[in-house]
């Protein structure tokens, strides 16, 4: 995790967890506590991030890196090489490893309330050509979806990710997605 | 062996061509546009990466066009390859189709879709430099390529002092999803609450989009000439919906458009399929004018009604 990205993110969140907090009608001690966990929870959601960057640089270390190429080929194949290889080093990794128990529940609050309180053409537009498939660890994203178009407001509100990482949506869930890769690191479902 | 590739690509076209009954040189292809010296010339296309015969028939079209308008580069709209992205459909839904302007070195300068994998941003012939979003200088005008699909506070950190520091006269920016349009996704009202700030107070002339599966020319917005040019493969027909937002619209055929920017004057001409002027017309630098003027071809499509 870039420390730009990190300070950058931080603000915007506590503020959006706060402003959760107060909504659910909390007292002001539980709110502060809630404040103080879901924090916690997103600072090990980077702890964590930053492990899989450093865990993926090992993994991939010695593989050609995706450079500017006139033949396709050797797009599709460093993509697959890159997914390959850190396939292998997480071999046992889970759901949930990433995106934990705790970061899921604040990212589910951030987006239902998002989404909620969207009109209802911005609620049509942000599950626009969101693909319907069930995700798994370390599956390829499938060729046959597009991306979907992550909402700007939305994407500002979540910790901002390192190059590399993003975040999309499919119809039910929340990914972690490494696009030179191409593959789906976590997930959360039940996003909406 | 590259012969042998070329020439079956060109028998590639040929054959797509020919299934698809293509028309040839008709007196439907004027040029509009004024062809001064010195002027920055290009084409924009969008949502054009099927593999399809229309595709191709766009793609002669342009090339048609080019030996009377001798554009140097063409924007790309996004969803640039539909469906798998292997290394033969980067032949089948690029390479083919454009082979003629490839070969006449014509530069491809791509923005992604939400049909396209990131990785083609390592993909040399779209001039992407191996990243989502970039600028780059034509004469004096500056292109901003965006990645709408994914406008992270990164790429809004990027922008802002790209655009301050552009250095040029005219600021043209280019990205997949349309901020304004009457289609079926319609305006893109998330992204214009993040872009359009950025695009008024550093002055933005011009912007293209795709996603949209039409052409249409939105009423100028805040002084912003927005165009959405989304049918170079697929069509969407009969979708731009009454709204007050259109200046002009054609959504019964494929279509693509080529501009001119001479000093203070982009010159913009939309042209359908078979050649056909569906619009065309002038803008003025914001600076110079705050009116756009734009005059109406024959055959041109009017103004849906409001």
């Amino acid at each position: 995790m870039k420390p730009r990205a990190q300070s950058r993110s931080r603000p915007a969140f506590v503020v959006t967890v706060a402003i959760l907090a107060s909504l659910a009608g909390t007292t002001t001690s539980a709110a502060d506590r809630r404040v103080d966990e879901q924090g916690s929870s997103v600072a090990d959601f980077n702890k964590r991030v930053t492990a899989y960057v450093e865990l993926t640089k090992r993994a991939t270390q010695g593989l050609p890196r995706l450079t500017r190429t006139d033949v396709p080929s050797e797009i599709t194949t460093r993509e697959g090489q890159l997914g390959a290889a850190i396939r292998v080093a997480r071999a046992s990794a889970r759901p949930g490893d990433v995106l934990t128990s705790g970061v899921a529940r604040v990212f589910r609050q951030v987006i239902k309330d998002d989404f909620r309180h969207r009109p209802r053409h911005g609620q049509k537009v942000m599950r626009d050509e969101v693909p319907h498939f069930h995700p798994k660890v370390n599956q390829t994203y499938p060729g046959e979806w597009p991306l979907a178009t992550f909402p700007a407001t939305l994407l500002a509100k979540l910790p901002e990710l390192p190059d590399g990482l993003e975040y999309r949506l499919l119809s039910e869930a929340l990914i972690l997605r490494d696009v030179s890769a191409n593959i789906i690191v976590d997930f959360i479902l039940d996003v909406f | 062996m590259e012969s042998v590739k070329r020439l079956s690509r060109r028998f590639l076209v040929a054959l797509a061509l020919a299934a698809g009954g293509w028309l040839t040189v008709t007196a439907d292809q004027q040029l509009t546009l004024p062809l001064k010296a010195d002027s920055v010339r290009f084409g924009v296309i969008g949502d054009n990466g099927t593999g399809e015969v229309p595709q191709y028939e766009v793609g002669q079209q342009l090339a048609t066009f080019h030996e009377r308008f001798p554009f140097t580069f063409v924007l790309m709209m996004g969803d640039n390859l539909y469906g798998p992205q292997r290394p033969q459909d980067f032949v089948k839904k690029f390479e083919t189709p454009y082979q003629l302007l490839l070969e006449a070195k014509v530069d491809f300068y791509a923005s992604l879709g939400n049909h396209d994998d990131p990785n083609q941003r390592f993909y040399a012939p779209f001039n992407m430099a191996g990243k989502r979003y970039y600028s780059f200088k034509k004469g004096n005008v500056r292109f901003f390529a965006l990645d709408s699909n994914y406008m992270d506070p990164a790429q809004l950190a990027w922008l802002e002092p790209e655009l301050k520091n552009s250095g040029s006269d005219w600021k043209i920016a280019y990205f997949h999803h349309p901020l304004y349009s009457s289609g079926m996704h319609g305006s893109q009202v998330d992204l214009r609450v993040v872009l359009e700030p950025l695009f008024l107070k550093y002055g933005v002339d011009v912007v293209f989009s795709g996603h949209e599966h039409f052409y249409q020319r939105i009423k100028p917005q805040k002084g912003i000439n927005y165009f959405v040019t989304g049918a170079a493969g697929e069509l969407r027909r009969g979708d731009i919906r009454p709204s007050p937002l259109t200046a002009a619209g054609y959504d019964a055929d494929r279509s693509f458009m080529l501009v001119e920017v001479a000093g203070k004057e982009l010159s913009f001409q939309a042209i359908s399929r078979t050649g056909k002027t569906v619009d065309h017309g002038t803008i003025l630098l914001r600076e110079a004018a705050r009116t756009t003027t734009t005059a109406g071809a024959p055959g041109a499509a009017p103004p849906l009604p409001h």
